[in-house]
């Protein structure tokens, strides 16, 4: 990398997990420290003064059921409304706030402490972004972020507020799908062709998408996309959560399971019986309900697993109908099929889609690395280190205004290609009129009650006329990032009417900058305090790490080296009694140095350990 | 209309799309009624084979992309993303058949008062107990009666577009003939009826 | 029962309008419509209009009205004129089969 140009990395903000890639010279390639795991899971825990963030806030789940927070993406730009079902399911509290913005509530008792999801996922990106300036020692200022191509305009927009209060400037947003097609699609290694259609389907921790896109030389053309926002790992936990409440009600008839720590263990055993199901035909599990002095074990058959879960993977195979209708091609004319996100580890999704498209589908990078990859790969494009593929991508839905009494008239059509403009004139309806309300929705429906409403335009300014003689012009313009502006201007007098939007999910500029001063007084006050707790944390995880693998470092460590990881491991126990976060990171750092043998980077593997260790801890 | 080479404003070279010189890399000042064969860089003529579309479109947008101004100044960013959305519309109305046809048409019969609201005799009549049908089928999920739908519609809506070249052939003889204009104008307006009814149709794999 | 079927090319939309007069007003009035979303409001706002209508009232209802009750932006105009067009094509009828000098 030359040293004019200012890096760019990718990152895939995700539901269950973050990570960051970048171009390094060997290629493209996630960040991360060595030995240390670089996957930053989309927990937060709250202190009581500051957050922690990633695999110490995953680790308080159970200790800490009240304040821990995990699927924020799942609330991004969505009203409670529309968040009735996912809300139920969640061990923590969200409350309605102005706008039909939703905020999630901390504390059992007044003065609670209430967060918009943009803040918190916020703090999920600044914890990625301080990672990877760790690895790469140098500041990071800018990354391309990617979203789930079938993200709204509101879902997109609170992305981008939350890279605001992050202190991060999006180089671009790209949609997930096609990081992945990228990634595949430029990796010399790979035998994917160079020309032709190629599906990429990707079910993640909450959401699915599924785009249709024509490789030809080195352009990606996004033909269409489909997709569901709230679809995804986290829903098929809760069907398998839902079973374990029925189990133990028929031993437990009175058992009740509302509150935090009951939601938390239900979910983290659910995870644990669905990833255990991919490798094997059936798994004991255990949960122990500590607070309530209950227990309850048994066993779960991937049979029934999987007809939990069949209805669901059926809706994804809608959208693969749908999405192939929308791109005028048969099954036939496909000619790879690309799998991404954790759930596609699962052997019936990958069964079914291996039957529906008649070709068994790639999977060969890892899919839960290979969209930050992809948006690595895109970050160098943007930075200037490449300029030889072109992304060429589509808006979801169509986008258009309310013309009357409910019905929904498009002005841009959906899986229309990015950068587009697109204009509509309007005039008034009462002489001497000076201004004109438009309603913006985004949806494919006739009707706007089922599409998305993103907000309201004020045309004020308009010059006195006769009804129905000035000609406003309303131009929609959707950038390569997927989001909207709109301008007007009336073209009887060329005078630019002055528009207002009126956002109904997002944040506006002045609530940002309050969120961004708070949050910088709360950095620098709990600063140490909350990474003593994080260090202290890690310092336990590496202990568990240790004893796991003690009987394979037998043969691996020689015996002077075992010594002095017990020693360094007693420095460590000193440490984490004192209150200098510097020093206990300063000794971790030797541990972590002198155990560097031992480390294991496989994801699969290590989600499991943990698992399986919490699990044991419960038992 | 006879088609002009233009001059790149910059370094007066050739222009093939009046937005992007792709000799000297200069942006083009263009007026907002430029069109979408200047866009292209195409002669004012229905038929364009669509390989040669694709590879223009592929082409100007290897030059013109926002993605390759991400760190160039706000006043280009802002010309490539504009220059980017020209290109788009111009391409998506001119890979359809008879979007591509309605804007040909749109340009010749400026200031030719044509009706714009013309149908085949019997037309209306044809169409509304076809959508009543279709109600039908629908609601009886017979999917053989269904299917026959489908296939005839579609046989009638490839009819449809075969007219139109024809009719652009025999108006670049006769100019003056407005005639021809109505006709395709017909054409175009019973497409859109059979294009509706295709559209309620669901998707069968 | 009398009928009025028009068609707004500009959309291909269809509309059948069925008006029923008794002598010389519309005590009924129903519309079957396949369009867009504005086509079918003007139509729904057109049959409400003219119920209980004298017919040479019903047949000054301007397509302006209509859009203007309804908002409609200059685009979605002809989806008025659809309108107008069925209530005109209608009594038309019925004045013709009366044998009634227009
Ligand atoms: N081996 C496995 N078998 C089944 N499910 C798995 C497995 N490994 C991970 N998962 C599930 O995959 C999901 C996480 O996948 P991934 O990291 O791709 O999601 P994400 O990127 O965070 O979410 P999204 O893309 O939806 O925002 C979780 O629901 C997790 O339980
Ligand atoms: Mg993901």
């Amino acid at each position: 990398m030359n040293n004019k140009m200012k890096r760019i990395i990718g990152i895939d903000l995700g539901t269950t997990n973050s990570l960051s890639a970048t171009v390094f010279d060997e290629g493209p390639e996630v960040i991360g420290t060595d030995g240390d795991f670089s996957v930053t899971p989309s927990v937060l825990s709250w202190t009581g003064s500051g957050w922690l963030v990633g695999q110490e806030a995953r680790e308080r789940r159970i200790t800490n059921p009240e304040n821990t927070v995990y699927s924020i993406k799942r609330l991004m730009g969505r009203s409670l409304d529309e968040l009735s079902e996912t809300v139920q399911d969640l061990p923590y509290q969200i409350v309605e706030a102005q706008r039909q913005l939703v905020k999630v509530r901390i504390g059992e008792s007044k003065p609670y402490k209430e967060f918009t999801p943009q803040e918190l996922s916020a703090e999920i990106l600044k914890k990625v972004k301080q990672r990877a300036e760790e690895a790469l020692g140098e500041s990071v200022e800018k990354a391309v972020i990617t979203v789930p191509a079938y993200f709204d305009d509101a879902q997109r927009q609170a992305t981008r507020d939350a890279c605001r209060i992050a202190g991060l400037e999006v180089a671009r947003f790209i949609n997930e799908p096609t990081a992945a097609a990228i990634a595949y699609g430029l990796d010399e290694k790979r035998d994917l062709q160079k020309d032709g259609h190629v599906v990429v389907y990707d079910l993640g921790g909450g959401t699915f998408d599924i785009s249709i896109l024509k490789l030809s030389g080195k352009i990606f053309k996004v033909v269409a996309t489909h997709g569901n926002t709230q679809l995804g790992g986290d829903d098929f936990d809760q069907v398998v959560v839902e079973t374990l409440k029925d189990r133990i009600h028929q031993e437990h008839p009175e058992a009740e399971f509302d509150d935090p720590e009951s939601k938390h263990i239900l979910k983290k055993t659910a995870e644990f019986i669905k990833i255990k199901l991919s490798f094997s035909p059936e798994t004991d599990y255990s949960l122990d309900f500590s607070k309530k002095s209950m227990s309850f074990s048994g066993v779960f058959k991937l049979e029934e697993f999987e007809s939990l879960i069949a209805p669901m993977i059926e809706q994804t195979l809608e959208s693969c109908r749908h999405v192939l209708r929308e791109a005028n091609l048969s099954v036939k004319k496909i000619d790879e099929v690309v799998l991404v996100g954790g759930s596609t580890v699962i052997p019936a999704v990958r069964k079914q889609i291996e039957s529906f498209f008649g070709r068994p589908p790639h999977v060969a990078i890892d899919p839960y690395k290979v969209v930050a990859i992809g948006a690595g790969i895109q970050g160098h494009l943007l930075a200037g280190g490449r300029r030889d593929f072109l992304l060429l991508d589509v808006i979801p839905l169509a986008l258009g205004i309310e013309t009357l009494g409910g019905t929904f008239s498009k002005i841009i059509t959906g899986n229309t290609t990015i950068p587009i403009e697109e204009s509509e004139t309007f005039t008034t309806n009462v002489d001497n009129q000076t201004s004109i309300d438009v309603n913006i929705f985004q949806g494919e429906r006739e009707l706007i009650k089922d599409c998305r409403a993103l907000g309201q335009f004020k045309l004020r300014g308009i010059p006195p006329m006769k009804a129905g003689l000035p000609l406003v012009e309303v131009m929609f313009r959707v950038d390569a990032n997927g989001i909207l502006t709109v301008s007007a201007i009336e073209k009887r007098s060329g005078k630019k009417a002055e528009i207002e939007v009126i956002p109904f999910h997002g944040l506006t500029q002045f609530e940002i900058e309050r969120i961004m001063e708070d949050s910088f007084e709360h950095a620098v006050d709990d600063f140490n305090e909350r990474q003593l707790i994080e260090f202290r944390q890690t310092a336990e995880r590496v202990f568990r790490g240790i004893e796991q693998c003690w009987d394979v470092a037998e043969n691996d460590l020689s015996e002077t080296s075992r010594d002095e990881i017990q020693k360094q491991m007693d420095v460590v126990r000193q440490s984490m009694k004192g209150q200098d976060s510097q020093a206990l990171k300063t000794q971790l750092d030797v541990l972590g140095d002198l155990t560097r043998p031992l480390a294991d980077n496989s994801m699969g593997r290590s989600i499991l350990s943990e698992l399986q260790d919490d699990a044991n801890l419960n038992q | 209309m006879t088609f002009e080479q233009p001059a790149c404003q910059k370094c007066e070279s050739t222009l093939i799309s009046h937005l992007f010189c792709l000799s000297c890399n200069a942006f083009q000042t263009v007026p907002p009624e430029i069109d979408y064969f200047e866009v292209l860089g195409f002669p004012v003529c229905f038929e364009i084979n669509s390989e040669d579309l694709e590879e223009r479109y592929k082409s100007l947008s290897l030059v013109l992309h926002p993605d390759f101004f991400a760190a160039a100044p706000e006043e280009e960013k802002r010309l490539s993303e504009k220059a980017s959305a020209m290109l788009n519309t111009a391409y998506n109305s001119f890979r359809g058949t008879t979007s591509r046809a309605g804007y040909l048409l749109s340009l010749f019969s400026k200031g030719k008062n044509l009706n714009e609201r013309t149908l085949p005799d019997g037309f209306l009549q044809e169409m509304f107990f076809l959508q009543e049908s279709l109600d039908e089928l629908l609601e009886s999920s017979d999917s053989s009666a269904l299917n026959k739908m489908n296939e005839d519609l579609r046989t009638r809506h490839k009819e449809i577009e075969s007219y139109y070249a024809p009719l652009f052939k025999n108006f670049k003889d006769l100019p003056e003939d407005s005639d021809i204009l109505q006709q395709l104008q017909t054409h175009l307006n019973a497409e859109r009826y059979l294009r509706r009814l295709l559209d309620r149709i669901p998707a069968t794999d | 029962m009398e009928l009025g079927l028009v068609g707004a090319p500009e959309c291909g939309d269809v509309m059948k309008l069925q008006i029923q007069v008794n002598p010389e007003t519309n005590e009924d009035a129903k519309f079957k419509t396949y369009g867009c979303g504005s086509a079918i409001a003007s139509s729904s706002l057109l049959t409400e209009w003219v119920k209980g209508r004298h017919l040479d009232d019903a047949e000054q209802i301007k397509n302006t009205e209509i859009a203007e009750e309804l908002a409609l932006p200059p685009v979605k105009i002809h989806c008025s004129v659809l309108a107008e067009d069925a209530i005109k094509a209608a009594i038309h009828n019925y004045k013709s089969r009366k044998k009634i000098d227009v």
